[in-house]
């Protein structure tokens, strides 16, 4: 059964397969609820959110949740060089960088803490998933081509993990490198494998901020696959561990 | 689940075109995907067409009028219901009209194409493309989530990690469809 609602603007679906009784919507729908609540927490576009108070200097105490962010983003900065960065160019203060992957990780460890052992959650575009669809065989989860919606850039099978993928081909050069305050343009787009979203979410968008040299960086820092993509096409691929089985 | 390891398997990398010739047949005749399917078409094989064709060819001619209305959401859950039984009864191929999904850059729409139990044909009746930006995203982002949808009816793809904004509104109005043929 999937379930699917926008949230943070972005479409978001849970897919738990083969289950549709009374715990597992309860749980999809606290799992939303959470989702929910990150986004009207760290809206960019609500001036009453608390990350906009915040940016205004207006938030007194700050809550679990924006402090655990910050921390993310400030531990990012620092692995990054300078390259992650929640500081926009313009002096603004944008947290997606890291609030899209840990929202969805907390539904989904909400959904593990009520019991659901296969899922597969997809949060625009960035997906984790828990055991597997059916026995014997792993999520497949496909990457698109940023040149090419066509064409499947790489196809992953997964258990227990996260897949992020940040681009420019979608909404534009919205990530930019802090180092120079300029539009990332390295990279085309930069798939993550993670055993979490949220370090998936983060490395990957720190890989497209640092651009081909983030390759081989985020694979020493928790990545268990990196794939990248120039501009001029060229694909640029790091694991962890074993060499992946190239077909 | 931080504390597990991740598992799993790197099938493949690279600028592979996993999409069958036969899912590249499906993009003709839904205009705001030709362009992006055009190069590759050509190589694509007949097996499925011949069933598809006048299934395409109805949806497409009824699609455009609505299209325009754009703000029917309010009738989203009825009217493509109408359509759902009409080929039943004299072919194992029937095509369901999927809801309109609303999505931030507008409105997905699908119509499915099944044979027996199996999806043999996804088109795209609807996909925003009220700026060149859109038109961008439809696209780039709807085919490779009709190659999903086909592929998934023999269970080869689950998701799509990258396509931000159309990937679930299509999913949605597939799953519409899906859910209308019980």
């Amino acid at each position: 059964m999937r379930h699917q609602q926008v949230v943070m603007g972005i479409p978001m679906s849970v897919d738990v397969p083969d289950r549709d009784d009374a715990a597992v919507r309860e749980a999809v729908t606290m799992a939303f609820a959470s989702l929910h609540a990150a986004d009207r927490r760290f809206s960019r576009f609500d001036p009453t959110s608390e990350v906009s108070r915040y940016a205004r200097g207006e938030v007194l105490v700050v809550s679990d949740e924006l402090r655990e962010v910050l921390a993310l983003a400030e531990r990012a900065a620092d692995e990054s060089g300078g390259a992650f960065s929640i500081r926009r160019p313009d002096g603004g203060l944008d947290t997606d960088g890291v609030v899209k992957g840990w929202a969805a990780q907390r539904a989904v460890d909400i959904l593990v803490a009520a019991g659901i052992d296969q899922l597969c959650c997809n949060a625009g575009g960035d997906v984790a998933v828990v055991g597997e669809p059916e026995p014997g065989r792993g999520w497949n989860v496909a990457v698109r081509d940023p040149e090419d919606g066509r064409r499947v850039l790489a196809l992953l099978e997964v258990r227990d993990g996260a897949v992020a993928t940040s681009g420019t081909y979608e909404r534009g050069a919205h990530v930019w490198d802090g180092r120079t305050g300029l539009p990332a343009m390295g990279l085309t787009s930069a798939t993550v494998v993670a055993n979490d979203l949220v370090r998936a979410d983060i490395l990957a968008t720190s890989v497209l901020a640092m651009g081909p040299d983030g390759v081989s960086w985020a694979a020493a820092r928790g990545a268990a696959t990196v794939i990248a993509v120039r501009p001029d096409g060229e694909v640029l691929t790091a694991t962890a561990g074993a060499v992946p089985h190239l077909v | 689940m931080a504390a597990r390891p991740w598992r799993g398997t790197l099938i493949y990398v690279g600028a592979v075109a996993v999409m069958t010739a036969a899912g590249v047949a499906k993009f003709n005749g839904v205009g705001a995907v030709d362009a992006a399917a055009a190069p590759a078409a050509d190589g694509a094989t007949s097996d499925e067409s011949a069933t598809t064709g006048p299934d395409s060819t109805d949806t497409g001619s009824t699609e455009s009028g609505a299209d325009q209305t754009g703000s029917g959401s309010s009738s989203d859950s009825t009217d493509p219901g109408s359509a759902s039984t009409e080929g039943s009864s004299t072919s194992d191929d029937v095509t369901i009209v999927g809801s309109v999904a609303q999505t931030r850059y507008g409105n997905v729409q699908v119509s499915v194409t099944f044979s027996g139990d199996r999806i043999t044909d996804v088109q795209a009746l609807q996909i925003p493309d009220r700026e060149p930006r859109d038109v961008q995203i439809s696209q780039q982002a709807v085919p490779i989530l009709t190659q999903e949808a086909i592929e998934s009816g023999s269970a080869r793809i689950d998701t799509v990690s990258g396509a931000t904004y159309t990937s679930e509104g299509y999913i949605e109005s597939l799953q519409s469809a899906i859910d209308q043929r019980g």
